[in-house]
């Protein structure tokens, strides 16, 4: 498979001649295009304080992972590009008794991209393969939202979040910030950058848990961790009953439960925090983690003991068990073909182009051409070339798949519309008129004005 | 339809009538404008541009197929095509196709004419628009042939009467193209009728566009 989804800029390109992302000239590993349809990218990103565990928790999940070959059948790790070295000193740090350093290899600087941390996951039992594709993302990074857009751009991809709390630093800290504090700069960010997220996955993740007070009964769960064992001996405990996933799943589903309830009640903001995001539409879930089992000793980065990680999966079982990605939208945007025209008049296509592809594939064509102009992930070109054609419609729509849904935008009639009145199109095709005469008729159509915001024809679309 | 009736279609959907004695498949109507614009949309050919097809539409304006009835349904046929634009649509179409000599078309012609019409269940899978056009036509086309007290068998099921004059290649008198069918006297007056086998002789076929002359194809299997 050579088009797939970049994992850097997050637009569909086909690699089949050079594995370099054209938006960031960056390096794409050829095994993540290889194998892009067996072991499809799972897009997660961390968000949290600076100093809340962030970096300390991807660290121990990696390290975890790579030793669940013991307890899963079948189970092998590969990490993909820059994630060699990324991993290989996460293992020299637990060797030596350290904890990561907070800036992580993959993070870049100034207005570079944000690269993440590639990890395939196979056989992971009955949640599959997936490569994870990592953002660790400061919270405060979404304080200046346009920088954050333009260092990630896989914002709009992502869509299940870990949201890394430290409860005892939110105590302890001279600013008294709350977990509502950190959920609204990321929903600020996220509402300026225009990207919706209903239906996205938020994860708790309630980090450095050996220093917070939770009820006995979460704790007896935290220290129970069968995994732990195998961290300490590379050994799963004598006598441990077999790794199962759903049962292990169905646990976490109580805890989570439980450490709403524990937010609502005990958490400064917590209940703002729960109702805001539901309000939102977010599937929200709870975890506890330690991914030390220790805390270090003041500022210093040495610990007193061999590192110990607690329930540090958690968040990663969640992340495959909510992930149930919808099947990719497939749009269509049809425009009018006028060869060489100025393209001053009308909408602004190219912002209406980048505005749907955060909710789909978009494909462009012209009206009276069969063949797409534009292909997904890339940009619609400015005019038409060529001949000129007939405003006809009903050759593209034939070539349309049953759930596709089409934004057209024309400046006059079309000679072909008619034909699908009282069509199951009337509900899949949003007409926008530029010209100065009264709209279109057609069931869902919109006249286009100079200064009209282009989030009514996007909303418009996406109602069908 | 009876069972032993079969047909194929071509790749705008439209069907195309398998005749065992011609060893070919032909188009069950004269080619619509929906097929012209399929061509259209998808050719490169700069001499089909958007002005060639308003020349054909000023001629003989187009019907949407839902807008079709006793008085219209020649709208929806592709006509004032020249000959040399019509082999191209066949180029386009695929491997095969090419238009009627005088004597493929008699021979589809008398096949059809003594073979009473019968209704065609179009299978679901057409697009919709080309089944609405299909039933729409064959509505029209009986409503047509009953107040004009005409026959009503295959031949005009097909439009081979009451229809547009079809090309087809009859290579005499210096001339290489004639035409064969008969029109509805609502949209052109012609005294011309196909039952004597001889074509009729446009003076100037690959000048002229005449507005109620079109096409249908063969397709003869490789």
């Amino acid at each position: 498979m050579a088009r797939v989804i970049c994992p850097f800029c997050c637009n569909v390109h086909d690699f089949s001649a050079a594995l370099i992302c054209p938006t960031f000239s960056l390096e794409v590993p050829e095994t993540y295009v290889r194998e892009y349809a067996q072991v499809p990218p799972l897009w997660l990103m961390t968000v949290g304080f600076p100093q809340h565990g962030k970096t300390t928790y991807l660290a121990a999940l990696t390290l975890t992972l790579e030793s669940m070959d013991r307890v899963i059948s079948g189970l092998f790790l590969r990490s993909l590009g820059n994630g060699h070295a990324v991993i290989q000193a996460m293992r020299e740090q637990a060797e030596e008794g350290t904890r990561p350093d907070p800036t992580t290899a993959a993070a870049g600087e100034g207005d570079a991209p944000i690269q993440p941390l590639l990890l395939q996951v196979h056989q992971m039992g009955e949640l599959g393969s997936r490569c994870l594709v990592l953002y660790d993302v400061a919270g405060e990074s979404f304080v200046s939202p346009e920088a954050v857009g333009r260092r990630v751009p896989a914002l709009k991809q992502v869509n299940t979040v870990w949201f890394l709390v430290s409860l005892f630093d939110l105590e302890q800290q001279t600013e008294k910030r709350t977990i509502t504090d950190l959920f609204n700069v990321y929903l600020s960010g996220m509402e300026q950058l225009r990207i919706d997220v209903r239906g996205w996955n938020l994860i708790v993740v309630y980090t450095k848990s050996d220093r917070a007070t939770f009820p006995p009964s979460l704790v007896a769960y935290l220290v129970s961790d069968p995994l732990t064992e195998l961290a300490r001996t590379g050994e799963p405990a004598q006598n441990a009953p077999l790794f199962s996933i759903p049962e292990y799943v169905q646990e976490m589903r109580a805890i989570s439960g439980a450490l709403e309830d524990y937010t609502r009640s005990r958490v400064r903001g917590g209940p703002a925090f729960v109702n805001m995001v539901r309000a939102k539409g977010m599937n929200l879930v709870f975890s506890l983690t330690s991914a030390l089992g220790q805390s270090p000793d003041g500022d210093s980065r040495y610990l007193g003991h061999h590192a110990l990680p607690y329930r540090i999966l958690d968040p990663f079982l969640w992340a495959l068990t909510l992930e149930r990605r919808p099947p990719t939208r497939g749009l269509r945007l049809v425009l009018c073909a006028n060869p060489g025209a100025a393209t001053g008049k009308g909408p602004p296509v190219a912002e209406i182009w980048g505005r749907l592809t955060d909710h789909g594939e978009v494909t462009t064509h012209f009206l009276g051409q069969k063949r797409a102009a534009s292909v997904p992930g890339q940009p619609p070109p400015g005019s038409a070339t060529g001949r000129s054609r007939q405003r006809l419609i009903g050759p593209i729509l034939h070539d349309c798949g049953a759930e596709e849904r089409l934004l057209v935008i024309t400046d006059g009639e079309i000679l072909d519309l008619d034909d699908y009145r009282q069509s199951p199109w009337c509900d899949r095709l949003l007409l926008v008129t530029v010209a100065e005469e009264p709209g279109s008729d057609w069931p869902h159509s919109i006249a286009w004005r100079d200064g009209d915001d282009i989030e009514v024809l996007i909303d418009g679309l996406l109602r069908l | 339809m009876s069972g032993a009736t079969l047909f194929e279609y071509d790749r705008a959907g439209f069907p195309m009538l398998w005749l065992e004695d011609l060893g070919a498949f032909v188009h069950w109507l004269p080619v619509t404008k929906i097929q012209c614009e399929h061509f259209l949309c998808d050719v490169t050919d700069s001499s089909f541009d958007a002005a060639w097809y308003d020349q054909l539409l000023a001629l003989n304006p187009r019907a949407s197929p839902k807008q079709i009835d006793e008085r219209n349904y020649w709208r929806a046929i592709v006509t004032g095509v020249q000959p040399a634009e019509a082999e191209r649509f066949a180029r386009w179409c695929g491997e095969g196709y090419s238009l009627p000599t005088l004597r493929e078309w008699c021979d589809v012609y008398a096949a059809c004419k003594e073979v009473p019409a019968q209704d065609v269940a179009w299978p679901d899978s057409l697009p919709g628009r080309v089944r609405t056009l299909l039933t729409k036509i064959d509505l029209a086309w009986r409503k047509a042939a009953a107040r004009m007290g005409t026959p009503q068998m295959r031949a005009d099921q097909m439009l081979m009467r009451l229809g547009a004059m079809e090309w087809v290649e009859d290579v005499a008198d210096g001339y290489r193209w004639g035409g064969m069918g008969q029109l509805h006297p609502d949209f052109h007056g012609l005294l011309f009728t196909p039952d004597h086998g001889r074509s009729a002789r446009p003076t100037r076929p690959e000048i002229d566009r005449l507005s109620y002359y079109g096409f249908r194809l063969l397709r003869r299997p490789q």
